[in-house]
This record gives structure tokens, sequence and C-alpha cells, in this order.
């Protein structure tokens, strides 16, 4: 069962503090949105929470051993992250790409392993990407990248999926296509997910708990039902914000 | 898009060993050539027999004991700095990047013209040379504070300024070198293979360095995607780091004392193999090995031919054949990737 704790964290970036004395407990089951205007350190905060930089001081807690205490290979077994954008200095093609997600599993000489090749198929068709499997990445357009970087953490099969803007760049179509097959596989693997959106909306759909930043050090976290609310919106954005209320559900938008 | 269509998850196996086989191929092909050409010409057939029986003879001295050694240190020179150059591109994230970029052979040239100037030979230059190689690998090291996290874009200015300091260095000796010594000087600068040394055992430095290169490898792959990315994978990034720097350097050192500094096949070498087989540096980095050993063979063979009994210096020899085999490259891969 994967329980996430986070005691006590305090966090900075240079010389800004973005939390301090910070506690977190995110269970299995459990999806997560983080809301927050720009630059308020949600990437930090969320990078810190997958043990890819160290807090200021605390510490967060992947079943009872500390984050810092993992191999970087075990922990990549547990913990991936979709990060808000990718380098293609030297690219590869496609499905190279998507293959590196199952680095955490394979052996020092995989070559190709035909499980890992049926997984790679599979998630490429599951995102649309089979037909450009032979493309070089630097040729794909940004919506395609985001799919294919998601297929590649769809290869990690992580128990504690970290998203970084998930849905940049996709389409209608595509963002929800992705969030569902996202909440399908967190729930397929008793995971639990925390997601960077800026999409309200998508957060109260997909979402059972909100963290909402609205910066100088203050988290707001609770339930989506207790947290997402006018007030909380208006506070978190400084701008006034509508609400409506359709097809059982409450929607936000901006005045 | 590569212009074979290689890779580790769908081509065939027999594919891939048939390209390294080619590869090895032309380097026996290379290696024999080469030890048939010079000033005394014998014949190829004359030269498997000496290599098998090896007879007493003239013939069989300047095969065995001249170029045998010659086109040995050649091929393993061309090795090293291929394997370098392509490492230095995946950990500066820099396709310009290159064996020399950060100042390496630049340190060992200074200490080797100043021996060179003290009127000292043989060991005392592999000695300078060595000793400055391995200073400028620790001053980029220090001076750039990777030791507390690496960075890229520092690492590189640093380099390429202490790179540049040498230079000057170099330039001042130079031009206060008396005429005599100047020859000897630019030979050296310009990177020959008449230096290496017979025998010893530089060789196991590639050797060595291929294993840890391929073992590596993987990660590699992973760094060229992104630092954060390839640690969320799971790669040591920092530890990662600190190795294949150390391991280039080594690399570019080794290369450097045995043949001073032979430009052009860091950086072409791993670009003309990028350009045919992709970037999985699985198969990237022991196709440069082997593909840096052939050109540099072949360049030592025409710097030692082509004006003979004169030699040529064989750095300008591996840029004349390499420019246009590279140009040819990158025409065919953008045509092919014209609709």
């Amino acid at each position: 069962m994967l329980t996430v704790n986070a005691e006590a964290l305090t966090v900075s970036i240079g010389q800004k503090l973005i939390c301090r004395d910070f506690d977190l407990e995110i269970r299995a089951g459990e999806h997560w949105g983080m809301l927050g205007g720009n630059g308020v350190g949600k990437t930090t905060l969320l990078h810190t929470l997958a043990g890819l930089r160290k807090p200021v001081s605390g510490r967060i807690m992947l079943d009872n051993s500390d984050l810092q205490d993992y191999r970087r290979l075990h922990l990549a077994r547990k913990v991936g992250v979709l990060f808000q954008d990718s380098q293609d200095t030297f690219p590869a093609t496609v499905k190279e790409t998507v293959l590196t997600g199952r680095f955490p599993y394979q052996s020092f000489w995989p070559g190709g392993q035909r499980e890992d090749i049926t997984l790679a198929d599979t998630a490429l068709a599951q995102l649309n990407l089979a037909p450009m499997q032979d493309r070089q990445v630097d040729t794909l357009s940004g919506g395609e990248r985001r799919r294919l970087a998601i297929a590649t953490l769809l290869l990690q099969d992580p128990g504690l999926w970290l998203l970084d803007e998930p849905t940049n760049h996709l389409d209608l179509h595509h963002q929800i296509q992705v969030l569902d097959l996202i909440s399908q596989r967190v729930r397929d693997r008793n995971g639990a997910l925390l997601m960077v959106l800026h999409d309200v909306n998508l957060i109260s759909r997909y979402c059972s708990h909100a963290i909402l930043m609205p910066g100088q050090e203050q988290l707001l976290c609770g339930e989506v039902a207790t947290v997402i609310n006018r007030t909380n919106l208006e506070n978190l954005y400084r701008h006034p914000v509508h609400e409506i209320t359709g097809a059982g559900r409450k929607y936000y938008f901006p005045a | 898009m590569a212009l074979l269509n290689v890779n580790l998850h769908s081509t065939p196996r027999y594919r891939i060993v048939l390209l390294f086989g080619v590869l090895i191929a032309a380097a026996a092909v290379t290696g024999l050539v080469s030890l048939a050409g010079g000033s005394v010409p014998v014949p190829i057939r004359e030269v498997i027999d000496i290599l098998i029986d090896r007879p007493p003879g003239i013939n069989s001295q300047i095969v065995l004991d001249l170029r045998l050694p010659r086109v040995i240190s050649g091929f393993v020179v061309g090795g090293m700095l291929a394997l370098a150059g392509a490492l230095m591109q995946v950990l500066l994230r820099n396709p310009l990047a290159e064996p020399y970029i950060l100042g390496v052979s630049g340190g060992a040239s200074v200490f080797a013209l100043l021996a060179i100037s003290l009127g000292l030979a043989g060991i005392w230059l592999t000695l300078g040379a060595c000793f400055g190689a391995l200073l400028t690998m620790f001053m980029v090291f220090v001076f750039s504070g990777s030791g507390a996290g690496w960075n890229p874009l520092k690492v590189l200015l640093t380099g390429v300024v202490i790179a540049a300091g040498w230079g000057a260095v170099i330039s001042f000796l130079l031009a206060v070198s008396p005429a005599a010594k100047l020859h000897n000087m630019l030979f050296w600068l310009m990177g020959d293979l008449s230096f290496s040394q017979p025998g010893g055992s530089y060789y196991l430095v590639l050797i060595l360095a291929v294993i840890l290169a391929m073992y590596f490898s993987r990660a590699l792959n992973l760094l060229a995607v992104g630092d954060l990315q390839a640690a969320a994978l799971g790669v040591s990034v920092n530890r990662l780091r600190v190795m294949v720097y150390f391991l280039a350097s080594i690399l570019t050192a080794t290369a450097v004392i045995q043949a001073g500094s032979i430009g052009f096949i860091g950086l072409i070498i791993p670009h003309a193999v990028r350009l045919l087989i992709g970037n999985d540096n699985r198969l990237l980095l022991p196709a440069s090995v082997l593909a840096g050993g052939i050109l540099l063979v072949f360049a030592d063979m025409l710097a030692r031919t082509l004006l003979a009994p004169r030699q040529l210096p064989v750095g300008v020899l591996t840029a004349l054949i390499g420019v246009p085999v590279f140009l040819l490259l990158l025409q065919s891969t953008a045509a092919r990737q014209r609709p």
C-alpha cells in the first residue's frame, strides 16, 4: 500500500521560501491536483516530492523510508515524473525514447526485450503515436511530444505519479483522453497521483484532493469539495471568478 | 533520420553484427594496406606472410618493427579521440564539443613544448604532456565548481577559457623559441604518429575505456534527454557525469601524449557515425572507436606515402579526408529528410 508522507517540509528555491513546516499525506487511490499562480513554486515542490531536490529541512517518507535513502534506480520504479519540457540535442526516434521508460527495470545490456517492446507498442497505440514510431523526436509537434512523454511514463509504471502540467500543448480531445488513461492506470495499480494543472475544472473532474498555493509560503490542502470554491480561487489568482453549476458539477471561469 | 535504419529494438541482430563486421573488416583492410604502403612498398601478399610466419629479412623488419607499431598506435589514438569526442558531446550536451575543447590538449602541448625548448626529449616529452593534460583536467573540474554540481555550460566556458589561455602560452613559446627547435614544435602541435612510443600499454586504456563507455551507454542515452529526466528514470546523474568527464579526459590525454593534437577526428567521426546509424550510444560509441581508428590509420598511411620520403602532418590529412566525406554524408541525410 503506497503512502507518501511529507513531514515538516521546508522548501526553497534561491532566496525564495516556498513552504515552511508543511505536512502532507498522500495515500494510495488519491488523486491530488496542484493549483497556483506562475512562479509560486509548484514545480519546485513537485521535484522535491520526487526526490530530485533536497528540502531545506524536514523529510519525505515513501512507504516508511526516507526518499533520500532510496537508490535512484529503485526510486524510479516507485516514483515517476512528467516534466514540463524535454531537450533533444541528440534526438532519438519515438520508439527508442518511449523505451527509455523501461530503464529502471532493465539489466546492463537489454537488447530489445520482447515484453518491453510489447509494452511500448501498447503505450504508443494508446496515445495515438503508433504511426510515428520511427520519426525523430525533434520532428514532433508540441502535443505529440507531450503524449510521447506520457507514453514513456506509462512504461515506467510507477506507483506515485507526479505530473507537471500534463495537458500542456494538448488539444481538448487529447487532454481528456490522456487524463482518463492516466487516472485509470493509477487506479488499476492502486497508486497515487499529484498533478500541477492550470485548469481548475480539470482538477475537479479528475482529483479527489487539491493543494492550493496562493504564495507567501501558504499552502491550502484538502479534499476538492472543501478547498475548491469561489473565495479560495479568487484569493489564489487575485482575479474575480464566476461559478456555475451544470451536469452535477461546479465550474469556474474568470470574470 | 540516420542514413541506415539501425536500432536495437527492431533491427534484426544479424544486421547489427553485419554492420560491425563491415567496420572490423574495413579496419583490417586499412591496416594491411597501411602496412604495405610507404617509402618501401611491400606487396600485400607478402605482408600477410610476414604477419603469419615472421620470416627474417629487411621487409619483415620494416613491416613488423617500423610500420606495425605505428598502425596499431594510429588505430588506438584514432579510436580514443573518436570515443572521447562522442562522450564529450553527450556530456556537454553540445554537438560542437570535441576532445580538445576543454583545453586538455592545450595543457599537454604547453608542457611538451617546454620540454622541447629545454632540449629534453623522449620520456620527458611524454611526462610533460601527461602533466599538462592532468593539470588541465583538474583545473577545469575545480574552476567550474563541478565537485558540487555539474553545469554543462559552466564546464564548457571554463574549458574554453583555459584552452584559450594555453593557446596564448603556446604562441608565446613559439615566438621566443630559436628557429632550430620550431620545426619540431610545430610538428608536435599539428599531431604526428612518429612520436608514438612503441610497446607501452596505452592500448589497454582504450580497451578499458570502451568497456566502461559501454557500461555507461544506456544511462548516457537518458542524459541526452535531460538531467532531471535521467534522474527521474533512475540515473545517478552527477556520479555518471564525473566519471564520464574523467574517462573522456584521460582518453584525450593518452591520445595527445601518443600523437600530439590530431584535430578533426574527435569532432567529425562521432557526427559521421550519428548520421549513419543514429544517436543510440550503445551503437554509436563502439562504432565511433572503429571508424576513428580506420580514419587515422588511413590518413597516416597517406601522410607517409603521398610526398615520400617526406612526411606530412597526419592532422592535415584527417581533415582533408574527413571534410568531403562528412559533407557528402550530411548532404545525403538531408536529401532523405526532404519529402
